[in-house]
């Protein structure tokens, strides 16, 4: 049985299906992006419409204090255009401010000051109404405070003008009550660097190694496995062979990954890369051979690759409360690169699933064709 | 044959093509079963007491009383707080870390005084990491209110200095001082009223949560049309294209293969519907008007998927094309949707894509319900509709041998 030729045919597939290849080039350039994105402070975009129908001058103040927050666009609009680009998805909120706003503050009260609408487009509103109140509060207070100056007995105008100028930047400055979030004790301190844009690229080099796999599926009817076994062949060794490729061209693209993500110990990364790609062959096959054909893969390995990621913690962290799926994770491959990246032990524990997966691989292969001669 | 045993034919034709179908229609439990992993503590705690909260308050000012009062009275009128005072730092800390606790609320002694003499003081929020969806919402809410209400006291600072250099005696500053403080405090303990809400408004909004379920709802429902794009694809490249069909025959084909399509995603949306509901207690209302989105997303999606069935010869390159189509999709709504600063194209783009939409319109009805973004959405999906039907229909009548 001449291995390398099988070797050869399957280079030679892969390099010429465009389709599946260009999975592993968009994963390539996704999870650059992702390295870059998630180290970087980013500028937020959301857009956000203010109506403003008060009557006096206190909603400017309030246009002018929204604009310190730097989480949001302003833009200060009439009421059609606000409604029409919050329905066209230009904006993802409107704040209405109320025609008696200046007049209300004025007496003291802050009922209804603003009407405040959100859609839930963004991740980023969770505290914007929370944002919005606080703002017409701080036009609330300083007012109160102003009326409060002009009561005293000999304040002027030039008293007030001190004031307004003293405390026109007040609410760009630190407060001085705060409030610091604590995690409890048992828990993992947060990490400084995250490493998305590596554990993403683990996440679509599986999906990758699936969806290109098409010759596994038919691997456990008839094709290419009985004519293996007809010549004499070993079914290891011809999927040992056959996956050859498919980890080469994952490993290659891991290299850019791995130098844009900057990580301190990229040898060590690379060597538990190289031991999750080739367990990571093994649940491809896994998946494959359940598939069938390619288009129930399609449909199972997309769900099938998010969810062995996700057990993992490559896709984001695992809820901490999850401790039992923590404990069980260890049986995913990605469970060990996780640990890689971070500096936990992973060999062994790595090696010893790679060859459980290979092992589990195999028998599954085994299990499907024999149940398809018998059909 | 009549038009209904056309559609009949179809679904089972479908059904019975192998598992494909099935692997579909229930491609959605194990994607909601990963969320509700994630969302485990709050789906387990729903309608009990949501949060416990430990509290140790060292300082003995009154106001700073009122001022905890506030933070924790929206929550304990709602019944979701029940509040434990402890009397030493040290037992808080290791209620939360044991998890017996979901908070712990610390305020060091000096923090009203050290923050009114101009000095930062600061208090802590310990949270247990099995609260950590919740804890950080209202953390994060807590922090705004409190940083403002610290900023304010900055505002009443400068207005001492006023005073002190209008010649007024240190008993009439402390009455502009104390008046000042309580009307802060006033307008915190009412501050819903601020956007029209009675009483106290709750800190933070879950609008991620909704985002990332209505999300989930459309890519599921865009995965279940699958094998319709398969079936299109091997049916034009194999019956049709060897047998010559009638041109209205072949148009009752294409009309059953759409329903039967938007059938099946109808039956994923079935099984996903109830989920959400269940998930955050949606009000019927709400519940009902997503009806017509589920019923023209699923036309849609189904329209779209025989559309990309007929362009391509081999099913395999149709479902590639498919894929890739919807990655982007997902990848786009998920990521830049509230993106300002896109190119021209890609947010004309953004705002025309009947995934957004889809994901728009199950965001929106099933939570507030915006009307004029509803008919938007309602619009852009039907005018998809309308589009991939009509361009389906041309390519699959050229590609079959009619």
């Amino acid at each position: 049985m001449n291995y390398l030729s099988l070797l050869k045919g399957r280079t030679r597939a892969m390099l010429t299906d465009i389709s599946s290849l260009a999975v592993i080039i968009i994963a390539v350039v996704v999870s650059i992006y992702i390295s870059q994105y998630s180290n970087a402070e980013n500028p937020k975009e959301i857009m956000i419409e203010v109506v403003n129908y008060d009557e006096g001058a206190l909603g400017e103040r309030l246009i002018e204090i929204l604009s310190y927050e730097e989480d949001f666009n302003f833009r200060v609009s009439n009421y059609d255009e606000a409604i029409n680009n919050l329905a066209m998805d230009k904006a993802q909120g409107i704040i209405e401010i109320s025609p008696d706003f200046t007049k209300k503050i004025k007496r003291s009260e802050y009922e209804s000051l603003v009407k405040v609408t959100v859609m839930a487009d963004s991740y980023e509103m969770t505290t914007f109404t929370e944002m919005v109140i606080n703002d017409a509060i701080k036009v609330w207070s300083e007012e109160l405070v102003r009326k409060r100056i002009t009561e005293i007995e000999g304040s002027s105008e030039e008293d007030l003008d001190e004031f307004i100028a003293n405390t026109k930047d007040a609410w760009k400055s630190e407060g001085l009550l705060d409030i610091k979030s604590i995690m409890a004790a048992e828990s993992e301190p947060e990490k400084e660097e995250n490493y998305f844009g590596i554990r993403w690229y683990a996440f679509f080099a599986l999906f990758y190694l699936c969806i290109s796999g098409t010759w596994m599926c038919g691997y456990s009817s008839t094709g290419l496995l009985r004519r293996v076994s007809g010549k004499g062949g070993k079914t290891s060794l011809l999927f040992i062979f056959q996956s050859l490729p498919g980890i080469a061209v994952s490993l290659l693209g891991f290299i850019p990954v791995l130098i844009i993500s900057g990580h301190p110990n990229p040898f060590r990364v690379f060597v538990s890369f190289m031991i999750y790609i080739c367990s990571s062959a093994a649940v491809a096959l896994i998946i494959c051979c359940i598939s069938g054909k390619f288009s129930n893969l399609v449909l199972i390995s997309p769900i099938a690759v998010a969810a062995v990621s996700l057990f993992a913690g490559l896709l984001c962290e695992l809820p901490e409360w999850a401790r039992v799926w923590d404990i069980t994770s260890v049986v995913v491959p990605g469970h060990w690169f996780y640990n890689a990246i971070f500096d936990k032990r992973y060999f062994a524990g790595s090696v010893i699933a790679l060859a459980c997966w290979f092992l589990l691989g195999m028998f599954t292969a085994w299990i499907i064709s024999r149940r398809k001669r018998i059909e | 044959m009549n038009p209904f045993s056309f559609i009949l034919y179809d679904i089972k034709r479908l059904f019975g093509h192998g598992k494909t179908a099935f692997i579909a229609m229930f491609s959605p439990i194990p994607v909601i079963l990963m969320f509700a992993l994630f969302m485990a503590p709050l789906l387990l705690d729903s309608g009990e007491k949501f949060y416990s909260v430990a509290i140790l308050n060292e300082d003995d000012n009154e106001k700073v009383s009122q001022l905890m009062n506030i933070i924790i009275n929206y929550e304990v009128e709602k019944g979701d707080v029940a509040v434990y005072p402890v009397k030493e730092k040290a037992t808080g800390q290791k209620l939360v870390d044991e998890g017996k606790v979901a908070i712990f609320m610390y305020v060091p002694p000096n923090t009203y005084v050290d923050s009114m003499s101009g000095k930062k003081a600061e208090m802590e929020f310990y949270y247990s990491p099995n609260h950590a969806f919740d804890a950080l919402i209202l953390y994060t809410g807590l922090k705004s209110s409190i940083s403002v209400f610290g900023q304010g006291i900055g505002v009443v600072n400068e207005a001492i200095i006023i005073a002190e250099k209008l010649g007024l005696s240190e008993d009439e500053i402390l009455v502009i001082w104390n008046d000042g403080i309580a009307d802060l405090l006033g307008v915190f303990i009412s501050r819903g009223r601020v956007i029209g809400k009675k009483g106290i408004f709750n800190f933070g909004a879950d609008y991620h949560f909704r985002l990332i379920i209505a999300v989930l709802f459309a890519s599921c429902a865009y995965l279940s049309s699958f094998p319709v794009i398969y079936l299109t694809s091997l049916d034009l490249s194999e019956t049709f294209s060897k047998r010559s069909i009638p041109a209205k025959r072949l148009f009752g084909y294409y009309v059953a293969r759409i329903i039967s399509g938007a059938v099946l995603i109808l039956i994923s949306f079935l099984i996903m519907f109830p989920v959400a509901r269940a998930l955050r207690n949606i009000k019927i209302h709400f519940a009902l008007s997503v009806i017509p989105g589920i019923l023209l997303t699923a036309l849609v999606f189904s329209s779209l998927a025989v559309f990309i069935g007929s362009l391509f010869k081999r099913g395999q390159s149709a479902l590639w094309a498919g894929l890739y189509f919807g990655t982007a999709s997902i990848a786009a709504v998920s990521f830049l949707s509230d993106k300002g600063n896109l190119p021209g194209v890609v947010s004309f783009m953004m705002r025309i894509s009947p995934f957004r939409a889809s994901v728009s319109i199950f965001s929106n009805a099933m939570f507030n319900f915006v009307a004029e973004r509803y008919v938007f959405d309602l619009c852009i999906l039907a005018a998809a509709f309308a589009i991939f039907f009509a361009a389906g229909f041309l390519i699959y009548r050229k590609r079959s041998a009619v």
